[in-house]
């Protein structure tokens, strides 16, 4: 290394273990600290929706399509439900399709990638092969035939936006794999006698996580928009359930009478992308040096 | 110190420094050196020291986003660059400053053709060249800088030189335009020893033959010996000791000067123990009010003045020193005795008499590790190690019952070259060929050879991580080629493996108590308070503080971390120690430290070592056997005395001859590069004798006729010759060798 290079990185021991280092490197952005804080509040929100929200989602208590009111705070559908209410319940509908098929892809997608990546030959060849056949089809297209096949329903819809994210992870493990195989502590691993399953895991998979935990973000903020779509075309979450997209959906037919009906549910869903954008972001900045260098940071 | 008419370039009080996000670095702090015209300056220094940084700033080719600020002056025959705007700084440099960097594979545009690139330096500075008038003088500097048939190779490409090529071709466009000042920044170190050799002289020639000033990065103390006139020694972004390189070499004036020498193993005597610099570089965040050097100086004896005042060069002697006591430097190593150990006797008596190992660490407060036992002054220990290695603490030189570690017979690896769309198989690479050795425990093999010659491939064969093509390979009693994978896994366990860096071979996701505890995981058998309590002990025998344990390894420096290294290696007992170059990524003074580490654990465990290195005079300090390899064979190979002392295998000879001597008396009268050429192809090698193509006595009868390895004088060696080389080895030996001849 030559001084100039070492005088780039922190000639003292800097203070915290790899992975603390890059929860302080996510922490110093306010971007993704804001994004997170959001992200949190989400979660909270879905998970304490049934004493969050003050009427039954489901309840047709009021008159159709009222406008914002102090006891209906955003007024009522054309049942009559009242809409805060739906959707505060409807951040559950996003976040588990969201998150469950971030989730799916990334569990099927990472061995898969994992294995490729380090056996090689064979291996490498059926993996990649499949999901070159996966690749193929649009997302959206895979999306509508597997709902189409299964009928709607909520584990139908992470199901099939799942198996469409399953090739990016495969891939993206895969090449980050295939960067660090020939790595020497990957080597010295199997010079220890180290069978290649738990080279694989024990000291692989924590070495390419990083980028991973990144897609796993990524995947989710896109798999919110897609189950949005779906239920915009009738083949998201069924009915009466509430959903941001289903809601949107329904909105759109009474567009002249109550044109807020739709602000809300819209106005959720890309606070939703932008708090899950801003965390794949500050997670991106946060690992690309852990990723390609950490091993190298420190001092001679 | 007012600016000197005559020199060439002079650097005035250049601090730089970086922003960081652990604070602000202060790389280099108030250098000031002088370069005359004609005159060849070595600026010397450990990793971090301010060397190339200093060099970087002065040209204006800083330009790493969190440069803070870089003050001072530096001056080119009266004007200061830094105060340059940056379109003349364009037309000053390469015109009346050149660089060659490090690696010549990347200084080149991989791209472009070699003598276009050439070109393109003459005409940047002088528009009024014609395209031929440029492509005739490109054809005349690479011939100067010995590319041979330079016409036919102005149209090749970078990938079609060699390493050393590419390094006479840049040092060829750094000649271009005759600069006043010729910077190299470690223009050898990528390079083989002999090719080096060939390149250092290319860079006198050049110096010669344009007058230049030239300014010698580098941290081989061997390079500036053999080279430079004066020497400016650096230490943590300071000048610590500058003056004439026979000055500085005969009696240094500042005590990490002597201490430097000191620590290096030398070519010509095995020491008993080498003499480490205790601790590690200064933290160059911290801002020390005194000397850097303190905590880890043999001379300061804590003294106030030391750690309070910050002492300035001044002129001692023939040179200046940057030390309050510069006569109490300590004796140079050379001219104490004959040999190593009377310098290092002297070093500790320096010391306050603690005797050969006097640098003892925790007394000068040294940072890495405080344990009772700091690696400098331990001796076996029978109590408590009573279990390490499979034989008892065995003593040095006698083979003990363990009986034969390592048992090689004609072991061969080809790895196939494919062409062409459908990945035919054309030819094969001959990377190990035929190669046999025995390692009984307790002793050490070195394995020396330049890169490419295989040696790394046979080190890896031994674990099979490379799955070798024939031969009969068995590990401590193991037969390594049949094994299935349960058997495998045993002798993975027997055998261990050190990396070559450090920086790579540790998982940077497991804390370093993990690091070292996964053989012991993998083998099975050991409950978690167990492993713990055998890590704690292997902390303990590599000299790193047992309350480390739970810190990862991005948090330790080189040495310390190849003390990780070395532990996850020792915690099997292993029979057989691989040693893949585990010094080669280590500065000087560290490297030291590591050496030592390993005699002292083979003394106390009885491991047969394989030490595979490029470094003959690390492989003299550590080898009882020597094996030198040359494109896949070993042409030589017997006891250490015998290789070095009386080296019948011309390759050998040439080897040892290329090495640079850290010592500057008597280099004029040394041969200086005794090999032409480069290592030819593994894929192609040559008929007969492998190495006739570089071979000062090669005949007919060696293109014909392979030589086999035979018994010569007390050693094997594989040359027609090597009955008659003698008188011809007693006539080319320099100083160096003459030493052991008497």
């Amino acid at each position: 290394m030559t001084d100039a290079a070492l005088a780039k990185t922190p000639a003292g021991p800097p203070a915290g273990a790899p992975r603390f280092a890059a929860a302080r490197r996510f922490a110093r952005s306010r971007s993704a600290l804001v994004g997170a804080a959001g992200l949190l509040l989400l979660v909270l929100l879905a998970l304490l929706a049934p004493w969050a929200a003050p009427f039954d989602p489901n309840e047709q208590g009021a008159d159709n399509l009222l406008g914002p009111s102090a006891t209906h705070l955003l007024g009522t559908d054309e049942l009559g439900r009242d809409i805060a209410s739906r959707v505060i319940h409807g951040t559950r509908a996003s976040l588990l399709v969201g998150f469950g098929a971030a989730a799916l892809g990334a569990l099927v997608g990472v061995p898969l990638g994992l294995v490729a990546g380090y056996v090689g030959r064979w291996a490498d060849a059926v993996a990649m092969r499949l999901t070159d056949l996966l690749l193929a089809v649009p997302g959206i297209l895979l999306a509508l035939v597997i709902i189409a096949v299964l009928g709607p329903g909520r584990l139908n819809l992470v199901l099939a936006i799942g198996i469409g994210a399953v090739p990016e992870f495969a891939r993206l493990t895969r090449a980050a794999t295939l960067s660090i195989r020939e790595r020497d502590f990957v080597v010295a691993s199997r010079g220890m006698g180290a069978p290649a399953a738990d080279t694989m895991v024990r000291t692989v998979l924590p070495n390419v996580l990083g980028p991973i935990l990144v897609q796993l973000v990524v995947t989710a903020s896109l798999a919110v928009v897609v189950e949005s779509g779906l239920s915009l075309l009738g083949l998201g979450t069924p009915p009466p359930a509430p959903s941001w997209g289903g809601m949107l959906q329904e909105a759109r037919s009474y567009l002249h009478q109550s044109p807020w009906y739709g602000v809300f549910p819209g106005l959720c869903l890309a606070f939703t992308v932008f708090c899950l954008d801003r965390v794949g972001r500050g997670l991106q900045r946060a690992f690309g040096t852990a990723v390609a260098g950490g091993a190298r940071e420190g001092t001679i | 110190m007012a600016p000197d008419t005559g020199s060439a370039l002079s650097i005035r009080d250049l601090t730089v420094e970086f922003d960081t996000p652990a604070g602000v670095v202060r790389a280099a702090d108030g250098v000031s050196y002088d370069v005359a015209a004609g005159e060849t300056l070595g600026v010397v220094g450990e990793t971090g020291s301010g060397k190339s940084v200093t060099a970087l700033a002065a040209l204006g080719l800083l330009s790493a986003g969190n440069v803070r600020r870089v003050t001072g002056q530096a001056l080119l025959g009266g004007t200061d660059l830094l105060a340059l705007p940056p379109a003349e700084l364009r037309a000053v440099l390469g015109r009346d400053v050149a660089m060659i960097f490090q690696d010549p594979g990347t200084a080149l545009n991989p791209v472009q053709r070699v003598g276009d690139q050439i070109a393109e330096a003459l005409r940047v500075h002088d528009r009024a060249l014609t395209a031929p008038a440029a492509r005739a003088r490109t054809v005349e500097l690479l011939d100067e800088v010995g590319v041979p048939n330079p016409a036919g190779r102005y149209d090749a490409y970078p990938h079609q030189f060699s390493g050393g090529m590419c390094q006479r071709a840049v040092i060829a466009m750094a000649m271009a335009n005759r600069p006043r000042v010729l910077i190299a920044d470690e223009p050898t170190t990528a390079l083989d020893v002999s090719v080096q050799a060939q390149i250092l002289d290319v860079l006198r020639r050049a110096a010669r033959e344009t007058g230049a000033a030239t300014v010698l990065i580098t941290h081989d103390l061997g390079v500036v010996a053999e080279t430079a006139d004066r020497l400016c020694v650096m230490y943590g972004g300071r000048v610590v000791e500058s003056g004439t390189v026979y000055d500085v070499f005969a009696r240094p004036r500042h005590p990490y000067t002597a201490a430097l020498l000191a620590s290096l193993p030398r070519l010509d005597v095995r020491a008993d123990r080498l003499t480490p610099i205790p601790g590690r570089p200064p933290d160059l965040i911290e801002a020390v009010p005194g000397c850097p050097f303190a905590p880890r100086c043999p001379v300061g004896h804590d003294r106030a003045r030391c750690a309070q005042e910050r002492p300035e060069p001044v002129v001692t002697g023939a040179g200046l020193s940057a030390c309050h006591y510069p006569d109490e430097a300590g004796p140079p190593p050379r001219a104490a005795g004959p040999g190593r150990d009377a310098a290092a006797a002297a070093a500790g008596a320096a010391d306050g008499g603690a005797g050969v190992q006097g640098m003892t660490p925790s007394r000068h407060g040294e940072p890495e590790k405080s344990g009772p036992r700091p690696d400098g002054s331990r001796a076996p220990d029978p109590d408590g190690r009573s279990a390490a290695g499979s034989g008892a603490a065995a003593p040095r030189g006698a083979p003990p019952d363990g009986g034969v570690a390592l048992d090689v017979r004609d072991a061969r690896k080809l790895f196939p070259v494919r062409t062409g769309v459908f990945a035919r198989t054309s030819g094969y690479v001959h990377a190990v060929d035929g190669v046999s050795m025995r390692i009984p425990a307790g002793r050490t093999l070195g394995l020396v050879g330049e890169s490419g010659c295989g040696k790394s491939t046979l080190a890896r064969m031994l674990l099979r991580l490379v799955q070798p093509s024939g031969g009969e390979l068995t590990v401590a009693g193991h037969d390594l080629v049949r094994a299935n994978r349960g058997e495998l896994r045993r002798i993975r366990q027997r055998v261990q493996m050190v990396y070559q860096d450090p920086f790579a071979s540790l998982n940077p996701r497991l804390s370093v108590g993990d690091n070292v505890a996964e053989p012991l995981r993998l083998a099975g058998g050991f409950s978690r308070p167990q492993r713990r309590t055998r890590v704690l002990d292997l902390f303990d025998r590599v000299g790193l503080r047992p309350e480390h344990t739970d810190r990862y390894p991005a948090e330790f420096s080189g040495g310390q971390r190849q003390r990780v290294a070395i532990a996850r290696a020792l915690a099997l007992r292993p029979r057989l120690l691989l040693l893949d170059e585990p010094v080669s990524a280590l500065d000087v003074s560290v490297q030291a430290q590591v050496l030592n580490l390993l005699a002292d654990l083979q003394h106390e465990s009885g491991m047969a070592y394989l030490f595979v290195s490029h470094d003959l005079s690390v492989v003299r300090q550590v080898a009882d056997e020597v094996a030198v390899m040359y494109l896949g064979r070993i042409v030589e190979a017997g006891p250490a005395e015998r290789i070095y002392g009386n080296p019948r295998h011309p390759y050998t000879r040439a080897l040892l001859d290329s090495v640079p001597a850290p010592d500057p008396a008597g280099r004029g009268t040394r041969r200086r590069a005794p090999l032409g050429g480069d290592v030819p192809s593994p894929a192609d090698p040559p008929s007969g004798c492998r190495f006739r193509t570089r071979c000062p006595f090669a005949e007919e009868r060696c293109a014909a006729e392979e030589p086999v390895l035979r018994d010569v004088d007390g050693g094997l060696t594989a040359c027609h010759f090597a009955e008659t080389l003698r008188g011809a080895a007693a006539r080319a030996a320099g100083p160096v060798r003459d030493e052991v001849h008497s």
